[in-house]
């Protein structure tokens, strides 16, 4: 023993070998000890608190009649234009869809005309305000009194309905966000997987469609998911040409009757209800693209329309 | 008679020039390991085997033909992608990251290519995979996707892979330098199988002690030159270059 060890406590090293012995192992609890979150159920108690109270705020208050909200929700001409809110959102996401992925792959074209063109088209579309170009073709007329080549024109007025107009804007926006969503999704594959696809005597389009999309689609599916949202409810700046949405057909009943609070109400609990199915979409179509990192092989139809999204994803292993 | 042969290659990436007028020869069943510092332009040379780039000036021909090009009228001019792909089909590459899908299983990154060429039917390829796998000692792994095998694993899976057109030339581009070093082993023994059945191989490599092993020729690159050749107790034991002997000494 070296004296300044023994002057700092020879005692404790002198008994360490008994501390190994078993036999002087202490009684221990196996049971965890369960804390009470106070912490969190304080935060819950002021948030359920919090939710009420602005509940209250809308159902207790002698200015809003519950009553004009309920009779009004399911009334004809709501639900007319709920279907066309519908129709202006899936008409511009499929065609802005179309025009997105083209003009995305443009920007990343190895031909510069293609490339210029493509950030043009961005450009343009992202940088004025959405109700700006609604606006725009909703007037288009005033423009072009005539659209068409020679013998074939016809009114414009004629072609560019309310509707034709709305789904013109819309799509034209989306697909500008589409587009950029699409390039990203593209640039996040690494280079070599299309060095593979060469080396493998891959043609681009093959490359494209079955190596580089499905890799990319798990990059653009959360983007294109709330672009989609944005939409829906974009749908609604369509009242300022009369397009005959959701809220256009809210607003004309709350110029009759002069409830527009419970008018504006309906459209918001019918905004909520689909923005939230489209939400649901989106996760299912998340989860199925993102097949590669669970453990084992999925089998069988893991979501409701399971055997649709199957067909396309199984050619694959069909093929093989 | 040779395989692939590059007579006088020149190379640039904008202003710098990768590759500086390289003349190789591979003869049929040869295995040539190539080697050198990083930055010499091995990667680079590997790539214009198999036409994932074309030479600035010079040529690169598979079996006597022109890779990627075709001279007609007294000039050179670029071969339409469908006969670029059929020429590939002759030569297999292996990646240094692997470059398995990551959205297809085993089996389904090796049996899309051959299937979508109609080289083999689905049934064919299915059964072809199955005997490569087995080759490469992952029988078991048909239905894994590529992210849940270790990295010696998706080496071999793309081994298979490059294996599965039958073809006459394997290019391999440092395929053991993302493995950790424990998996190192099981890679190079597959390769070092493949050489003894006397498939052409050009291997971009670090491994020397497997080069020495294996190879019938070292190339050594550096600068965008080769600076020496030779059987590989000449060039590892005997260089004759000042720039060898001290490359050799630094590893």
């Amino acid at each position: 023993m070296t004296p300044p060890s023994a002057a700092e406590g020879g005692d404790a090293v002198v008994e360490r070998p008994a501390a190994a012995e078993p036999a002087s192992r202490p009684e221990l609890p196996d049971d965890l000890a369960r804390g009470f979150p106070i912490g969190q159920a304080i935060g819950w108690v002021v948030l359920v608190a919090f939710v009420a109270w602005l509940l209250w705020l809308f159902l207790d208050n002698p200015n809003l009649d519950m009553a004009v909200v309920r009779h009004n929700l399911f009334n004809a001409n709501i639900l007319k234009g709920l279907r066309n809110t519908l129709m202006f959102a899936v008409c511009a996401e499929i065609a802005g869809l179309v025009i997105g992925v083209i003009v995305g792959f443009g920007r990343l074209s190895a031909v510069r005309v293609f490339r210029t063109a493509a950030w043009l088209y961005v450009w343009v579309f992202r940088s004025t305000p959405l109700v700006v170009q609604i606006l725009l073709w909703g007037n288009l007329a005033l423009l072009l009194p005539k659209l068409g080549v020679g013998p074939w024109h016809t009114e414009t007025n004629q072609v560019m309905t309310p509707f034709v107009a709305g789904v013109t804007a819309l799509a034209l926006h989306e697909a500008a966000y589409i587009a950029e969503i699409v390039r990203s999704g593209v640039t996040s594959v690494p280079e070599g997987q299309r060095e593979a696809a060469a080396a493998l005597g891959l043609s681009w389009w093959v490359t494209q469609r079955r190596l580089i999309l499905p890799q990319a689609l798990r990059v653009m599916i959360p983007p294109a998911g709330s672009a989609f949202v944005l939409l829906l409810k974009s749908t609604s700046l369509v009242v300022v040409i009369s397009g005959g949405d959701l809220l256009t057909e809210a607003q004309n009943i709350a110029s009759v009757n002069m409830h527009t609070i419970e008018l504006l109400l309906v459209a918001t609990l019918w905004f909520l209800l689909v923005t939230s199915v489209a939400a649901v979409g989106q996760r299912y179509l998340e989860r199925r693209y993102d097949r590669q990192n669970r453990r084992e092989p999925v089998r069988g139809p893991r979501w409701p329309l399971g055997h649709l999204g199957r067909g396309t994803s199984r050619k694959a292993g069909a093929r093989a | 008679m040779s395989r692939v042969d590059l007579w006088g290659v020149e190379l640039s990436y904008g202003t710098e020039q990768v590759l500086k007028g390289v003349d190789l020869s591979v003869a049929d069943g040869e295995v040539v390991c190539v080697i050198g510092p990083s930055g010499a332009g091995k990667s680079t040379l590997l790539r214009l085997v198999n036409a994932l780039l074309l030479p600035d000036r010079g040529h690169v021909l598979l079996d006597g033909e022109l890779v990627g090009r075709r001279a007609r009228g007294g000039r050179l001019h670029a071969m339409p992608e469908r006969d670029v792909r059929v020429q590939r089909k002759k030569i297999g590459m292996v990646f240094q990251k692997f470059e398995l899908f990551p959205h297809m299983t085993v089996m389904q990154n090796l049996c899309l290519a051959p299937v979508i060429h109609k080289d083999l039917t689905p049934a064919q390829a299915r059964e072809r995979a199955t005997a490569l796998l087995a080759r490469v000692g992952l029988a078991d792994k048909h239905d894994s996707y590529p992210g849940r095998l270790s990295g010696g694993q998706q080496q071999r899976v793309a081994i298979a892979r490059a294996l599965m057109p039958d073809p006459g030339v394997l290019l391999f581009d440092e395929p053991t330098s993302a493995l950790d070093p424990e998996l190192v082993g099981e890679v190079l023994s597959v390769m070092r199988e493949l050489a003894s059945e006397g498939i052409t191989m050009i291997i971009v490599t670090h491994e020397l002690r497997f080069a020495r092993d294996v190879a019938d020729r070292i190339v050594f690159m550096d600068g965008g030159v080769v600076v020496e050749e030779g059987v590989p107790a000449e060039v590892l034991d005997r260089p004759r270059s000042e720039r060898v002997r001290t490359f050799l000494e630094r590893v």
